[in-house]
């Protein structure tokens, strides 16, 4: 058991230290760019589908998604976002 | 450190950040000591792995692979597939951590995640220790908490509860896109591809491949074919309310 969580602890380390000590990418524009435009690649990837298996029966899941995404829209802070969907999940989730 | 962002006003910043990350850990962090437990691991054990690897799903990769008996070379394996989307996240928040001491890198190192990466590339412009570490390490200590709680008193939330808590990285992840969506048309258009791209994909592959190669098709493709010209829509305003 401390071979298997002692290798799977370096093995996850160094994907994660790597980039810090050598760059991976230049200082270009389109590095920059591609930079950028990373979070919105990736934050897309793990919403979709992830939000509709995240509760059972999905509709709970995506009641909330959706307050989430209401309460974004009017610039609420990232905390009430948060408490708020899981607020609307869990109502929705108890009347089932 | 810039003008306007003293250390207090960072420090504080960054563990409020933090707790919208580590509410979203608890729920997922009791399930992982429950099932630590089921699957026959110490309670040594089961903390351990959440205190030195710190990755839910290459952890709860691992438990059902134990369960299923298999060796410690193929989960190790595996782990390295699930987590390689690590390097590009890690990538895009070394570039921009403006702090070049080893041990502060080392320590911003260990800390990414899915949601570190998500609210460090999205919320704060320029990245100060004084911000970027509780923000890692608050959702830590819930995740390594939160793993011990579940194998030691159980799950014992109720379930509507419980599926609230569930939604809690989704709607982190919805809460960190909508404002930069709402505000850049690049934005939109990058998070809209990302989706649908990550729909089609992740019916044939596994997660964690899923998400590189659909990362790297979208900002890759939008780098090197989109117009280079509206780089200063996307960066982020310095702090909403927060």
């Amino acid at each position: 058991m401390a071979a298997l969580i002692i290798g799977m602890a370096l093995v996850t380390y160094a994907l994660r230290a790597i980039p810090f000590w050598l760059p991976l990418a230049g200082r270009s524009p389109r590095a920059r760019r591609f930079f950028d435009l990373l979070p919105f690649a990736v934050l897309g990837a793990l919403i979709v589908p992830g939000v509709f298996q995240a509760t059972e029966p999905p509709a709970a899941g995506v009641a909330g998604a959706a307050a989430a995404a209401g309460l974004a829209w009017r610039g609420r802070p990232l905390i009430v976002v948060v408490l708020g969907a899981v607020a609307v999940t869990a109502a929705v989730s108890a009347s089932f | 450190m810039k003008p306007g962002s003293p250390f207090g006003t960072d420090v504080r910043r960054g563990a409020l950040d933090g707790v919208s990350i580590a509410l979203g850990y608890l729920p997922v962090a009791l399930a992982y000591g429950l099932l630590a437990k089921g699957v026959g691991l110490s309670l040594w054990a089961t903390m351990g792995m959440s205190m030195a690897v710190y990755a839910g799903a290459s952890q709860f990769l691992a438990l059902t692979l134990l369960g299923e008996g298999a060796g410690t070379g193929s989960i190790v394996l595996l782990t390295l597939l699930l987590n390689a989307r690590m390097t590009l996240m890690s990538a895009a928040i070394a570039r921009r951590f403006s702090d070049r001491r080893g041990p502060m890198r080392a320590l911003a190192a260990f800390g990414v995640t899915d949601e570190t990466f998500a609210v460090l590339t999205l919320k704060q412009a320029a990245l100060t220790p004084a911000y970027l570490l509780p923000l890692e390490f608050v959702p830590y200590a819930a995740w390594v908490g939160g793993s011990a709680a579940g194998y030691v008193v159980g799950d014992g939330l109720p379930a509507s509860l419980k599926a609230g808590m569930g939604v809690a990285l989704y709607a982190l992840f919805i809460g960190l896109v909508v404002p930069a969506v709402r505000a850049s048309r690049t934005a939109s258009i990058a998070t809209g591809l990302s989706m649908m791209l990550s729909a089609l994909i992740s019916r044939g592959i596994g997660k964690g491949s899923a998400i590189v190669l659909t990362a790297l098709l979208v900002a890759g493709g939008m780098a090197a074919f989109g117009p280079q010209d509206d780089r200063a829509e996307l960066t982020t305003s310095e702090e909403e309310a927060s």
